[in-house]
């Protein structure tokens, strides 16, 4: 199928993401508007490549199995249960590397962070599970994330007896971050804003659906009536037992 | 005589159980040998997808009371990562699309925005939530069958698209699920 944005001005194409925007935005979401719709609204109206657009995360986001998977692993890189897969390579970090060097000696506070990329919908299994059994909201985080870092900044109070420290996390924040662009190269085939429409202004209104080619989307940016842009989703506190309950370690562990 | 009146009780109950339990299982979908699983698995079909979409892999899953066909796009060697997942999904009327929040929607949307959010398929039809970003698009179709028995779910996810392929279209899919309903309905019938 051709390029049906392609015929049409720069303008009327940057208006026809608005109400595709508008459409995505229609059915709420646990009240709230999709982050599909927040984040092409947010691209639409931004000017600068550079600019950091910060979003509240959404309670089916912060309740995520994935995101629950991905803290209970930051929670056993922080504890020196797991490895940390820092690049390609993967080391012991967390506290226990920290009571064995000296950068920490087990009592009173300490801030440590660390991020991991989380996918929703990474492989065509998963996405069929989520046609499966997937819900709207879980839809929304697939279009709108798919693969983001998730990031825990915490703070631990420790207290030390002999080589045993008892650490609680007093502070447990995430966030997720990524960048809002597009592969000029791809297209995806999307439901027509504007299919039955009477207005002048409608492209293709005899087309229920037609393909996006992403180039358009350079068009826009060209012609500064849009941005890519950083994202932040969050900060969100956690609070589960499972992630941030107490534990206690022993300093003198042996890592292998 | 109380005893008995309570035995009597209770084989009532009990016949009333696996009758209610027996008409559950002919009416439901997900019985594999009930009679509509059957015609159903002529409807969507392997063919039926590759007609539209090409080459691919094809499951039947049962998912409750409904039954889940999905056909996920096998792509060519130079497209690898474009992931494209068609699933129809079928349950019996109600259970997909609710009608009184169908009246709902329809009485609240615009007149000039009906025709897009209701198609014309079926004995009646409604876009679902359609999502769209840089991870891939989500969108799909409810309807119901013009003998009011079942409920369809026609539903794509796409992603990382950058070859040559169909573009799909859920009404187009739709359109041809009911009509091949339709047919097989009233060969079934007579």
């Amino acid at each position: 199928m051709s390029d049906i944005l392609a015929n049409y001005s720069v303008k009327e194409v940057a208006a026809w993401y608005k109400r595709l925007a508008a459409k995505v935005g229609e059915r709420k979401l646990n009240g709230n508007v999709p982050l599909a719709s927040r984040f092409l609204r947010a691209y639409l109206d931004n000017r600068d490549p550079k600019a950091l657009i910060q979003f509240a995360a959404p309670v089916y986001l912060i309740n995520h199995r994935k995101i629950k998977i991905a803290q209970s692993y930051h929670r056993r890189v922080f504890l020196t249960e797991e490895k940390a897969r820092i690049g390609k390579a993967k080391k012991w970090a967390g506290l226990i590397p920290r009571l064995q060097d000296g950068r920490w000696n087990g009592e009173g506070k300490l801030s440590m962070n660390y991020h991991s990329l989380v996918e929703i919908g990474g492989t065509i299994a998963e996405i069929a599970q989520i046609q499966l059994r997937g819900s709207e909201q879980e839809r929304d985080l697939f279009t709108s994330l798919r693969g983001f870092q998730l990031h825990s900044n915490v703070t631990v109070m420790g207290t030390r007896k002999g080589d045993s420290v008892n650490v609680k996390f007093e502070l447990w924040q995430c966030k997720a971050v990524d960048r809002y662009d597009w592969n000029y190269d791809e297209y995806l085939t999307v439901p027509n804003p504007d299919y039955k429409s009477i207005a002048d202004s409608a492209i293709r209104p005899d087309l229920q659906s037609f393909r996006v080619y992403h180039k358009n989307a350079k068009r826009l940016e060209d012609a500064k009536l849009a941005a890519p842009y950083r994202l932040e989703v969050g900060l969100w506190h956690v609070h589960d037992m499972s992630i941030n309950g107490a534990a206690t370690l022993n300093a003198r562990k042996k890592l292998g | 005589m109380y005893l008995n009146n309570i035995m009597y009780s209770v084989i009532k109950v009990t016949i009333l159980l696996l009758t209610l339990s027996s008409c559950a299982m002919s009416n439901s979908v997900e019985n594999s040998e009930s009679e509509e699983a059957i015609l159903w698995n002529k409807v969507v079909t392997k063919d039926f997808f590759q007609s539209i979409i090409g080459s691919g892999e094809f499951s039947t899953n049962v998912d409750g009371s409904k039954i889940v066909y999905i056909f996920v796009y096998q792509p060519p060697p130079s497209d690898l990562d474009h992931i494209l997942s068609v699933a129809v999904e079928v349950g019996l009327a109600g259970t997909l699309l609710d009608i009184e929040e169908y009246k709902r929607s329809f009485a609240i949307t615009p007149l000039d925005e009906r025709d897009n959010i209701f198609p014309s398929v079926g004995a009646r039809s409604q876009t679902t939530a359609p999502f769209f970003g840089p991870g891939g698009s989500s969108f799909g179709l409810l309807s119901t069958t013009k003998d009011e028995r079942f409920d369809i779910n026609v539903h794509v996810m796409q992603s990382g698209a950058k070859g040559e392929g169909e573009t799909l279209d859920v009404l187009e899919i739709s359109t041809r699920v009911h009509q091949m309903y339709d047919s097989l309905n009233s060969v079934t019938e007579k």
